[in-house]
């Protein structure tokens, strides 16, 4: 006879499984300093590509104006402007990731341990059914 | 509202019964009809533009996430612009390049409004975007919803100025061409202000539907709407931007509509049954509202047998008793027998 309470139990399950199942499991086979200090490498990485990328099309687009006073300008200056705004850029998108990616652990460990609890449910319902 | 529960009731069973149908089918329509869109505007690569291609690379975006099919997009918007001038693509590269690098790495689950994005230009309810955004998503669809105003904004740049940046030059030319598409994006106040609009009704709808209220997501729906025409009035009068109120007006008041339908599917409340219960264990006290959801109870049909207890026979048996013979009423073919006098 069909135990409808275990059915309805592996269907949820199954469905956590199938949507973030295989996510969180990823996710949770690491340590969370791991975890988020892998993401924050990886923003450091993209933040920077991006923020080169965005300084190429700012010095292209004023082209004219710095070859005409490339000669005259303060280099120095120029290039502390730089640093300072790329650091600014830089903590800002890392401060971003850490927010996203630590609620992204935490929601994924509390999804794992409610899943790893329903499956101790489970094995449970097949004991007793062994006892009886 | 019993009616209306109920075709709701039938359209979800329908929708999960084919649900491995009707999302790949919804997802290849939106693509498809991005697609036809990118190509209307800026149609310049031949090789993308047919049915054929646009089908085949429609296909694929529904083969794969969300986010890849946004990023498909993407590339087929860079070709279609390189195929016009070098700088126009250049633009469209940088700023997609720079999209995947701060935006897509943190695979949002809310690419698909990226998709969507043209398709609800066409139809003129771009608005939709962020009031659905806030409702199923989060607040984060406030990137891509502007993202989606952005992206249109550009196609129509350079659609309306596609001789200007078509033509050919020299060195100095393609600076020139390249100032001209930035200028073009970065001060299109229209764009702004729209994409302003956008980001704000998504976090506005988001924090009021999450808040404790009766109605909180038909009035974060409303709210929505509101604050979409408020920003875009002010922004009218204040930067005299090319906005027609009147189309603004409709287009809102569809989307609010269109909110309004989302939420009678995901969040249907019915506030006049609250339940107000308390109860403690040992470390707190718990005052909890519970509020019941809207559900269709079908009502539950009584088949009344009238002879099932009774011993009908065939006149030709009918020998102890019988003393007549019944019909059903109303029954076409008159079913004929004898009922004993005892019973």
């Amino acid at each position: 006879m069909i135990n409808e309470s275990r059915v309805r139990l592996m269907t949820g399950l199954a469905v956590y499984e199938a949507r973030e199942g295989n996510l969180d499991e990823r996710i949770g086979s690491h340590f969370r300093g791991d975890y988020i200090g892998g993401q924050m490498l990886t923003s450091f990485v993209c933040a920077t590509l991006a923020f080169l990328l965005g300084g190429l099309a700012l010095c292209f687009y004023h082209f004219e104006e710095l070859m005409l006073a490339i000669y005259s300008m303060d280099l120095t200056q120029v290039a502390v402007r730089f640093v300072v705004s790329y650091l600014l850029f830089l903590l800002a998108f890392l401060l971003i990731t850490y927010f996203v990616y630590s609620y992204r652990y935490n929601r994924a460990k509390t999804r794992l341990e409610w899943y790893y609890r329903e499956l101790k449910r489970l094995s449970g319902t097949y004991r007793r059914e062994q006892e009886y | 509202m019993n009616n209306l529960l109920e075709i709701r009731d039938r359209i979800i069973s329908v929708y999960t019964q084919y649900e491995n149908f009707f999302v790949p089918a919804f997802r290849f329509l939106v693509s498809y009809l991005s697609l036809l869109y990118i190509s209307s505007r800026i149609g310049y690569q031949e090789v993308l533009t047919g049915a054929l291609p646009s089908l085949l690379i429609a296909l694929i975006c529904t083969l794969v996430p969300a986010s890849a099919a946004a990023v498909i997009l993407g590339l087929v918007m860079i070709i279609q612009l390189f195929s016009l001038a070098l700088e126009a693509g250049l633009v469209a590269l940088i700023l997609f390049l720079v999209l995947c690098l701060l935006y897509f790495r943190f695979s949002p689950k809310d690419a698909m409004l990226i998709v969507m994005s043209p398709v609800c230009h066409a139809i003129g309810i771009p608005y939709v975007l962020p009031i659905a955004g806030g409702l199923v998503y989060g607040p984060v669809s406030a990137v891509a919803s502007a993202i989606g105003v952005i992206m249109v904004s550009f196609m129509n740049f350079v659609h309306d100025n596609e001789t200007t940046i078509g033509t050919t030059g020299g060195d100095e030319d393609a600076v020139t061409k390249f100032r001209f598409v930035v200028d073009g994006i970065a001060q299109n106040r229209t764009m702004i202000v729209t994409a302003a609009a956008v980001a704000l009704v998504a976090v506005v709808v988001y924090a009021v539907r999450r808040l404790r209220i009766r109605y909180a997501w038909y009035i974060a729906v409303l709210a929505g709407a509101v604050v979409e025409l408020i920003v875009l009035l002010v922004g009218d009068m204040l930067y005299a931007i090319s906005i027609s109120i009147g189309a603004a007006f409709l287009g809102v008041a569809l989307s609010a509509l269109i909110g309004c339908g989302i939420t009678f599917f995901l969040f249907n409340l019915d506030y006049t049954r609250i339940e107000n219960v308390q109860f403690e264990d040992d470390d707190y006290y718990y005052y909890v509202k519970a509020v019941p959801k809207n559900v269709y109870i079908a009502p539950r049909r009584t088949v009344k047998k009238i002879n099932t207890s009774r011993h009908i026979r065939g006149g030709a048996d009918a020998e102890d008793g019988a003393f007549g013979t019944f019909a059903e009423p109303g029954a076409e073919d008159a079913t004929t027998g004898t009922w004993d006098r005892n019973e």
